[in-house]
């Protein structure tokens, strides 16, 4: 098969199961599960190892579209707060890659993943939503949960990373 | 099975790293957030006539039955100046900034208080 066309298959499988996975964690009840895993960041750290930074970026941009398609909230503020935070992610990521990629295994450019994504939509959450620098308060808490999906999310990005070139050496 | 089969040695830095920096802002947060950040919230027959940040002066002037009740707000505190009613006990209740406190005028049915109500259900959604 032509390689370039190869690419393009697996990419888009890629960012199908990002949406895929984007989407079904938007419809999780915020009153149990408060904050947000970022499990599709799974999926573009993935994407950074096996393809690439222009590769996941596209993945991640791709599934924040997608997904606000998907959940009919295109535009709104909890799409520009997904978009803020997927972006900071991925940028955070690549660059952790690109510098620190000796020192840090997947699971430390995961976790600079997570805490870049949280402060990012707090951030733009103070910026566009709240402007109460009260909101502030929950930067503590939120740097703990990236640092606990972070640790998650790298282990199972790890697993796929390894999954991912099992099945396509095979085909 | 260690941590270490786990996680590599900067990955460990990093995340230790971001609990410390977690824990630190734990106790720092609240200070740097809730200093200045205040504001007083004016009633007038147990409504809501404004909203006021604590650290830009003004005065505010409130209609009650018996007339004007000037609410002053200077240099991070609240204060009434003056009130048509016939004790002043308001205006004699002094002032209160960022730490909290309330002033009542009962004859002129004003209340000034820290805007500190907790409010019903959750302020946004991140998806």
């Amino acid at each position: 098969m032509n390689d370039r066309v190869q690419k393009l298959s697996r990419l888009a499988l890629l960012l199908a199961l990002a949406t895929a996975i984007h989407t079904a964690e938007a419809l999780l009840p915020v009153t149990v599960v408060w904050f947000r895993f970022g499990f599709a960041n799974i999926i573009g750290l993935a994407t950074l190892y096996l393809f690439g930074f222009r590769a996941a970026l596209f993945v991640t941009l791709g599934r924040v579209f997608l997904g606000g398609l998907a959940s009919g909230l295109f535009g709104s503020p909890a799409f520009m707060l997904s978009l803020a935070g997927g972006l900071c992610a991925i940028l955070a990521m690549g660059l952790a890659w690109r510098l620190f990629g000796q020192l840090l295994s997947e699971v430390g450019v995961s976790l600079v993943g997570a805490v870049a994504h949280n402060v990012a939509q707090l951030g733009v959450a103070y910026l566009i939503l709240i402007k109460n620098p009260g909101i502030f308060l929950l930067l503590p808490l939120l740097l703990l949960t990236a640092a606990g999906t972070g640790v998650i999310n790298g282990l199972a990005a790890r697993f796929f990373i390894a999954q991912f070139r099992q099945v396509t050496a095979a085909a | 099975m260690s941590v270490r089969s786990y996680m590599t040695a900067g990955d460990a830095v990093l995340l230790v790293s971001t609990l410390v920096l977690s824990a630190v802002l734990f106790f720092f947060m609240p200070r740097w957030v809730l200093s200045g950040g205040a504001e007083v919230e004016i009633l007038a027959h147990d409504n809501v006539v404004g909203r006021y940040a604590l650290d830009s002066d003004r005065e505010v002037r409130v209609a009650g039955p018996l007339g004007t009740t000037v609410v002053e707000i200077k240099g991070g505190n609240a204060a009434i100046r003056s009130s048509p009613c016939p004790n002043k006990f308001c205006v004699h209740m002094g002032e209160f900034g960022a730490e909290g406190g309330v002033l009542v005028c009962v004859p002129n049915e004003v209340v000034v208080r820290i805007g500190t109500e907790p409010r019903e259900g959750l302020d946004a959604v991140t998806r």
